[in-house]
């Protein structure tokens, strides 16, 4: 009996031995291999352009990548504040033909009327076709960024003649630094690496984040924004190009009174002489949204009053003065029925009635002043004016998506 | 416009070059079993005429082993040499080539850990690369193994047959089961953990054993113990809390009823109406009783394990019983007797769970073996020792004369086969048979699986066999990346591979020329007399910085032989045309929709082979890989005329 027990106690032991194994390794969670990291599509923006209203958002079936579209809107003006009749005042798809949108649009408007597009990248695409028009997207002319672009709504940036910025796409798809092109769309020349911006950034005290937003000044100057903890500085450095001492300067201004608080620049645009920055200053509820401006170059700014942010921001329009329409996520995740507010240089912020459900961006009509929430609702977008009894339905766009383009094997007729 | 493709796991090219392997295989083993018949007869003719030599013709006596196969063994033997054998009639499915990886490898992988998919992954990148040829070998090596242990009763031969199932059974069970999705999570003895090829490779070992080791009931003993240690051991997993047995229905988290949820989705497999409404009718019970179901299982496991770790006699017949009636239970109602369901290869875990144990139990109690007819010089198999006097359930074999218990050959060599029993000859070349049809099935898998270079039939399957033509090429004259000038006639000498390719592209153009890389590699020096040349097929992407930002995405720079070439959008609208390739700009965001075509024009400047050049789906490395073999097999033609 006795030797019996001894024969069963280590098989016992086996057994429970055994079924432990087995029952962790049937609950451990699969290892599979990450795939490579999607390329985020840039929030919604809406900014003026000097015929019109431009904006960019994302339509189609947003759950999957490979059906979600980038699209470019145009709202025309009207000119010299006359009426608008017979179909003005009304949004257009104005998308540049010839690449997949599906890493989404982002764009900058230049100083003499022109939009440049840059297409993020997507599934096989590892670097960013551009767009450039004149006509209000009638005729686009097609260049390559050799890079990826940044998923960010400023990361592009364009002055008078042909003087553009573009802000790469971080590791592990770019490596984040800042390329100029100063003759055409398809020629562009590395202007600094993040680690020079870095280098800047840590001498006047900010641990740099991510980069942001790129932009030009109306006197030319090369501008890159970035997050920043410590200092209570917003992370804005101009970076020269005679390629001698100290190309990059931190010129951002202090927007927090706490020293290592974190100040992520939202936005960061050249509107007319007008320099203005949308900073989120704190974290969490704690967090607040900040206007600063400059007219002289980056050298002194006008801070506004904080506004309250404890919702993230879901998208941004620029007015035509350097403000910003801001539209925060209604229940933390974004085009829900959200909060917005708009806010100018020099004025206070004012609160906006609560947008439509689904809104994605609420642009500012460049010469009419009109507030305009951009619905995308599948193939369909909706437009909804506000007035004074609230929001109203005043435009839908069936938008002629091609689902299943981009699918391998899509693109091909043959 | 074409969306996306997929192949059909019923694809009629697939199936029709499957159904062809199996006939020339067939016809081989044919050919082959002819020649071991001949073989056979001629031996026995010699035989014949020697015996009339020496003075006149006995008939042959009755062949005896000296100690015959025990039951169990014997049950062993036949029952899993049926099994390898319905098993290797069910590979020969028409849907097995293309959907064995996708309807059946893969997802039995999927919720294992990442290296038991990074295994699996290995063998099924092999099977998708060659699915005509592995499919055709595995209904061979199984249906051979299957033969093998059916004719070869005894001896080395037999033990052979044991070994080659064992192993197998255990290539099987890592690479096609995925260690049974013991590993993975929500696995469950009801639902065929640890995997049935584990019981194939337990049942081959035990084959493969030495005779000596039947002669006690040891290994019968250790064969039901090991079976209580099984049966504990599923027992405590399937009891074991936060793994959702407990429950039929699912928690407000949407987490448990793993059982209910398990047969719901055994229900909704393509299956007989009666199978399907069986299980149905099952997981809603466990569905209502989820609880009760659960706990009637662990503890008949827990009960059947108890019974055979306890290796007595009655308690073992008792665990055999119940364990008979529980997996008969599951494999009709949990199962859907293995193979019914979906894309079945094998009767499933319960029936060859059930003959190892019985077995075992056979062993352990040693019923006799009845055996009567006395034994013949010479007669003992090869390797067959001789039974120790006293052990129980030996017959005694009644010996006229010396017997040659070593099996070593008669001192003149060449008379050892014919000297040979016939019965025991007609195994030898029988076993001999078997062999050879493994053989027939392992020589194209052990070809296949160190070939990286995809089997041609995939793609097409996909995108239909190489158009051959014959006409002067169309000439060109464009812009290189470097700005330079080329036309089709500086190419001149050169067999040229021409196709039309979107540089901002994101998803057929980067496949493709990624495709045309891989066939430039294979093609190894003849790269060299070889011009791979893209023309741009995009009317708003155009400039050189396009194509060159392209070749650098790609790596095609790297390729000595490739150019990438634009021009003014008259020169490309020209090139297009001549070519016949489409080329439509669509609004909202889609990228530019064109033709996918492959042109090969011969040294001479003609255009010789036009091909579809569809990648088919995103993650289809084989479809992949396929094309570019199809292009590397054609540009060799084209060299070698």
């Amino acid at each position: 009996m006795i030797g019996r027990l001894r024969w069963h106690l280590p098989a016992l032991a086996g057994i429970g031995a055994l079924a432990i194994v087995l029952a962790a390794c049937g609950t451990t969670t699969p290892s599979i291999d990450a795939s490579p990291v999607p390329a985020g599509l840039p929030p919604a923006q809406a900014l003026p352009g000097s015929g019109g209203t431009w904006a960019t958002l994302a339509m189609g079936r947003l759950d999957d990548p490979l059906d979600t579209f980038g699209e470019l809107f145009f709202r025309s003006g009207c000119g010299g504040g006359s009426s608008c009749g017979g179909g003005g005042h009304e949004w257009s798809l104005a998308t540049p033909p010839g690449v997949a949108s599906n890493g989404g649009i982002m764009v900058a408007a230049g100083p003499d009327g022109g939009l440049t597009a840059g297409f993020g990248i997507s599934l096989d695409l590892r670097f960013s076709p551009l767009a450039e028009t004149t006509d209000a997207g009638s005729v686009w002319t097609g260049g390559i960024l050799p890079v990826a672009l940044a998923a960010v709504p400023d990361a592009l940036a364009a002055a008078r003649g042909t003087q553009r910025l573009a802000l790469e796409a971080p590791a592990p798809v770019g490596n984040g630094g800042l390329l100029a092109s100063t003759n055409d769309l398809s020629t562009w020349a590395r202007l600094a690496g993040r680690g020079a911006v870095t280098s800047a950034a840590t001498a006047a005290g900010c641990a740099l984040g991510r980069l942001t937003a790129v932009a030009i000044t109306a006197h030319g100057d090369d501008l890159v924004a970035g997050d920043c903890a410590g200092g209570g500085r917003a992370g804005i450095f101009r970076v020269g190009t005679d390629g001698r001492s100290a190309p990059v300067a931190a010129l951002g201004p202090r927007v927090s009174s706490a020293v290592g608080a974190e100040v992520r620049v939202v936005r960061l645009v050249a509107t007319g002489g007008v320099l203005s920055a949308l900073v989120v200053k704190g974290t969490g509820a704690d967090a607040s949204l900040e206007l600063a401006t400059s007219t002289d170059g980056a050298a002194t700014w006008t801070v506004s009053a904080p506004f309250a942010a404890a919702r993230p921001v879901v998208s941004t329009a620029v007015t035509t003065t350097g403000g910003f329409v801001v539209l925060l996520g209604g229940d933390g995740g974004g085009g829900g029925r959200g909060e917005a507010a708009v806010v100018a240089p020099a004025l206070p912020w004012h609160v906006l009635p609560v947008p439509p459900v689904g809104t994605a961006v609420i642009a500012y009509g460049a010469d009419d002043g009109a507030v305009e929430a951009l619905v995308p609702s599948g193939a369909v977008l909706d437009v909804d004016r506000l007035g004074p009894a609230g929001w109203h339905r005043v435009q839908e766009l069936h938008i002629p998506l091609q689902f299943g383009s981009t699918s391998a094997g899509g693109g091909s007729t043959g | 416009m074409n969306m996306g493709h997929g192949l059909s796991a019923n694809d009629p090219t697939v199936t029709a070059a499957f159904r062809t392997a199996l006939i020339h295989q067939f016809l081989l083993i044919v050919f082959l079993a002819t020649g071991l018949a001949i073989l056979w007869n001629s031996i026995r003719t010699v035989r014949y005429r020697r015996a009339v030599l020496a003075g006149g013709v006995e008939e042959p006596q009755p062949m005896v082993r000296e100690y015959p196969e025990p039951v169990a063994r014997r049950m062993l033997r036949i029952a899993f040499g049926i099994f390898w054998i319905i098993d290797g009639l069910l590979q020969t499915q028409s849907s097995m080539p293309l959907g064995l990886t996708s309807g059946v490898i893969t997802p039995a992988a999927s919720s294992s850990p990442g290296w038991v998919q990074h295994l699996v992954n290995s063998g099924v990148t092999i099977w998708n690369d060659h699915p005509v040829s592995a499919a055709a070998s595995a209904v061979w090596i199984q249906v051979g193994i299957g033969l093998f242990l059916l004719v070869a009763p005894r001896g080395r031969w037999s033990r052979t047959a044991g070994l080659v199932s064992a192993g197998w059974g255990l290539v099987v069970w890592s690479f096609g089961e995925a260690f049974g999705g013991l590993l993975g999570v929500g696995s469950s003895w009801l639902f065929g953990s640890p995997g049935a090829a584990l019981f194939y490779v337990v049942a081959g070992g035990l084959v493969a054993l030495p005779d000596r080791e039947w002669e006690t009931e040891r290994v019968g003993r250790a064969v039901v113990r090991a079976m209580g240690v099984f049966f504990l051991a599923m027992g405590v997993l399937e009891a074991w809390p936060g793994r959702g047995f407990w429950s039929g229905r699912p928690g407000p988290d949407g987490t448990g009823a793993t059982l209910a949820a398990m047969e719901h989705q055994m229900a909704r497999l393509s299956q007989p109406s009666v199978t399907a409404s069986w299980v149905r009718a099952f997981g809603s019970f466990t569905t209502a009783h989820g609880w009760l179901v659960n706990f009637v299982v662990v503890v008949a496991l827990v009960g059947i394990g108890t019974c055979f770790l306890s290796a007595r006699p009655a308690l073992v017949r008792s665990g055999v019983i119940a364990g008979s009636v529980l997996c008969l239970g599951t494999w009709v109602l949990v199962q859907d007797l293995g193979f019914l369901g979906g894309l079945g290869t094998d009767p499933n875990s319960m029936l060859p769970m059930l003959v190892v144990f019985t077995s075992g139990y056979f062993a352990m109690v040693r019923l006799p073996v009845s055996s009567t007819a006395p034994v013949t010089p010479g007669a003992v198999e090869p390797g067959v020792p001789s039974a120790p006097v006293g052990v129980p359930g030996h017959v005694a074999p009644e010996v006229p004369e010396p017997v040659d218990t070593t099996g070593r050959p008669p001192a003149v060599a060449g008379s050892r086969i014919l000297g040979l029993h016939p019965s025991y000859l007609v195994r030898c070349t029988a076993a001999l048979g078997a062999v050879g049809i493994v053989l027939v099935g392992a020589a194209p898998m052990a070809l296949a699986s160190v070939n990286p270079t995809a089997d041609p039939i995939v793609n097409s399957a996909l995108n239909g066999t190489p158009n051959l033509v014959d006409s002067p090429a169309p000439g060109f004259t464009l812009t290189n990346e470097s700005g330079a000038k080329v036309s089709l006639h500086d190419l001149a000498g050169r067999t040229v591979v021409l196709t039309f390719l979107d540089p901002t592209c994101t998803s057929d153009c980067p496949l493709i020329a990624q495709e045309l890389r891989v066939a430039d590699e294979q093609l190894g020096a003849d790269a060299a007399r070889v011009a791979l040349v893209s023309i741009v097929n995009n009317p708003l992407y155009t400039s050189p910085a396009a194509t060159a930002a392209f070749d650098r995405q790609e790596g095609m720079g790297q390729l000595a032989n490739w150019s990438f070439l634009t021009g003014s959008l008259d020169q490309l609208h020209h090139a297009w045309d001549a070519y016949g390739v489409q080329t439509a700009v669509s609004p909202a965001g889609a990228m530019v929709a064109h033709s996918d075509l492959v042109f090969l024009i011969d040294r001479t400047g003609r255009l010789r082979v036009v091909l579809t050049s569809d990648p088919g789906a995103q993650g289809d490395a084989a479809l992949h890989s396929s094309f570019s073999s199809t292009v590397a097999q054609q540009v060799r033609q084209l060299l070698r005329t």
